[in-house]
């Protein structure tokens, strides 16, 4: 069950599935008017759980969401993954961490002097996540998404849309325990949305939690399976978004 | 009066604020310095660290690695072997004109540039191929990806930077330099007897001519060229990545970057050489100081 305090009182039936994101009292701001500011954000995201954040066009969500990964510190509070905080200076275990964590970035997402295969496949390899079963799962991945070939070729010369498929398959293809996708929709067809949604279910019902940040209403849909929460921000705080919170 | 006043504001700036501001621009520059040398010993010690761990040798560090060597390394052989030859051709005549400035044989001239050679030219030229190709480059490359965010990319899926973009990087500009500055050696040596042989400067056949070289070479000179040429290649290694690595968050900084770091890479492998000089033969120029 995710649940969000701060002016919010949660009355959500309790679930006993294994926290995989807290944010306990957490304050946050960056610079701009595009930032997001949180002011003493709690919010415990548990396994399957899927939590749609509906922001601004203009609200860049990039440093918000390394906030969750441990690659920003808060100003105040704390954030744990899978019950390990993000502080000190054991960088090991945090790079272990972040290994079963799937990202889609809104925007510059890629390594450039590598092709789209060795950028999609880089964090499986580099943590040896069944290293033998990398080629295939790409495989199956590609097809399962139904994107064109275009592995063997650098970041720079791929069109965006097919460049954000595969953002969603090197998310993906690592098995991880918590998703992080900042407007995974954007660029490509709507005709996608079903394929992604379809994946997303399937993942959670193996306890992958995910947070979806979305400027689009339309990715609210009947189609994502339960529990999924909608919040929104309004004056730097979390409230639940009103007719689409199915808990 | 005026003129008292003036002189007593003269005198005050001469005997305080001279040297207090003398003292804070020293004081600031050494601490920048110091600070710089520290954070180049840093970075080579997290280098070495990292490499001596076996974990960190994943499939993806591997191929960084090998990427690099084949750029700084094989790639530079070519150049490696011209400007060997070309300063083989400039140390053959040199010789020339010393013989018959001093009157003395060939025998007496060749230990001399056999040294200097290996000692120095080699080592030099090596780190100026391998600085001028790969250094600037790889500033530039670690610059444009931080600028672009391709550092963040890799920290968000749990790889280390330092492991991932620095180590190899480091490493394989030590292995280019050594392995470059004894093709340098070679060619110079080949290329001076060859034109040495062919304009009448030298008489000898070649395997009298090697066999003169290696005698000469002794383990003062192993150890002085394997030290130079790897902390060289190390300090110019960790010096390109610092400073690709601290760029701003403006794309017009990297040139500006790239640029400073070369020129630093070259300044620390001179110092290098000089405190190794120093260090190993104990002799600062002519001057025996140890």
């Amino acid at each position: 069950m995710t649940t969000i305090e701060n002016d919010v009182p949660n009355e959500k039936p309790p679930n006993e599935n294994p926290i995989v994101l807290r944010l306990s009292d957490v304050s946050f701001g960056t610079s701009g008017e595009s930032g997001i500011r949180l002011n003493r954000l709690t919010m415990t995201l548990r396994q399957g759980d899927l939590v749609m954040i509906h922001l601004d066009r203009s609200v860049k969500v990039r440093e918000t969401v390394s906030l969750f990964e441990g690659l920003v510190q808060p100003f105040e509070g704390t954030v744990r993954f899978e019950q390990n905080d993000w502080l000190g200076e054991d960088f090991d275990r945090h790079f272990k961490m972040r290994s079963r964590i799937g990202r889609v970035f809104e925007n510059d997402a890629w390594i450039q002097n590598l092709n789209v295969a060795e950028n999609v496949t880089l964090a499986r390899r580099h943590h040896r996540i069944e290293p033998e079963s990398i080629d295939t799962d790409l495989t199956a991945w590609r097809t399962r998404f139904d994107v064109e070939n275009v592995l063997d070729q650098r970041p720079a010369f791929v069109e965006p849309s097919t460049l954000q498929v595969y953002q969603w398959i090197r998310s993906l293809i690592s098995k991880p325990r918590l998703l992080l996708l900042e407007r995974p929709m954007q660029s490509v067809s709507p005709s996608r949305y079903t394929t992604l949604v379809d994946t997303l279910n399937e993942v959670r019902m193996t306890g992958t939690a995910v947070v979806w940040f979305t400027s689009n209403p339309v990715d609210a849909s009947d189609q994502i399976a339960a529990p999924q929460f909608h919040y929104m921000l309004a004056n730097g705080q979390l409230v639940e978004r009103e007719g689409v919170s199915k808990p | 009066m005026p003129h008292a006043r003036e002189r007593s504001t003269l005198l005050r700036w001469f005997l305080l604020t001279g040297p207090a501001r003398t003292s804070e621009f020293l004081g600031e520059q050494f601490l920048s310095r110091l600070g710089t040398i520290i954070s180049i010993l840093a970075m080579l010690w997290a280098t070495v660290r990292l490499a001596i761990r076996p974990a960190c040798w994943t499939q993806p560090v591997r191929s960084v690695f090998a990427r690099q060597l084949l750029f700084s390394g094989v790639d530079g052989v070519i150049v490696a072997l011209r400007f060997g030859a070309a300063v083989g051709v400039l140390i053959i005549v040199q010789a020339a004109l010393w013989v018959d400035a001093l009157g003395v044989t060939t025998d007496v001239i060749a230990p001399i540039l056999w040294r200097a050679i290996v000692r120095e030219l080699a080592p030099l030229l090596a780190c100026l191929v391998v600085i001028g190709r790969s250094g600037i480059a790889i500033s530039t490359e670690l610059a444009t990806m931080l600028v672009n965010h391709e550092v963040e990319v890799l920290d968000a899926q749990g790889i280390d930077p330092m492991t991932a973009l620095v180590m190899p990087r480091v490493l394989s500009m030590v292995i280019s330099i050594f392995c470059l500055a004894i093709i340098t050696a070679t060619s110079m040596i080949v290329t001076g007897y060859v034109i040495g042989w062919s304009v009448g400067a030298i008489h000898v056949p070649w395997t009298t001519f090697l066999n003169g070289i290696l005698r000469e070479f002794n383990s003062l000179d192993l150890l002085f060229f394997v030290s130079k040429t790897s902390i060289a290649g190390a300090f110019a290694g960790a010096i390109c990545c610092i400073d690709g690595l601290s760029v701003g968050s403006s794309v017009t900084d990297v040139p500006r970057v790239s640029s400073r770091s070369g020129i630093r890479a070259l300044t620390a492998v001179f110092v290098v050489s000089a405190v190794l000089s120093v260090l190993i033969y104990g002799r600062l120029l002519v001057f025996k100081i140890l």
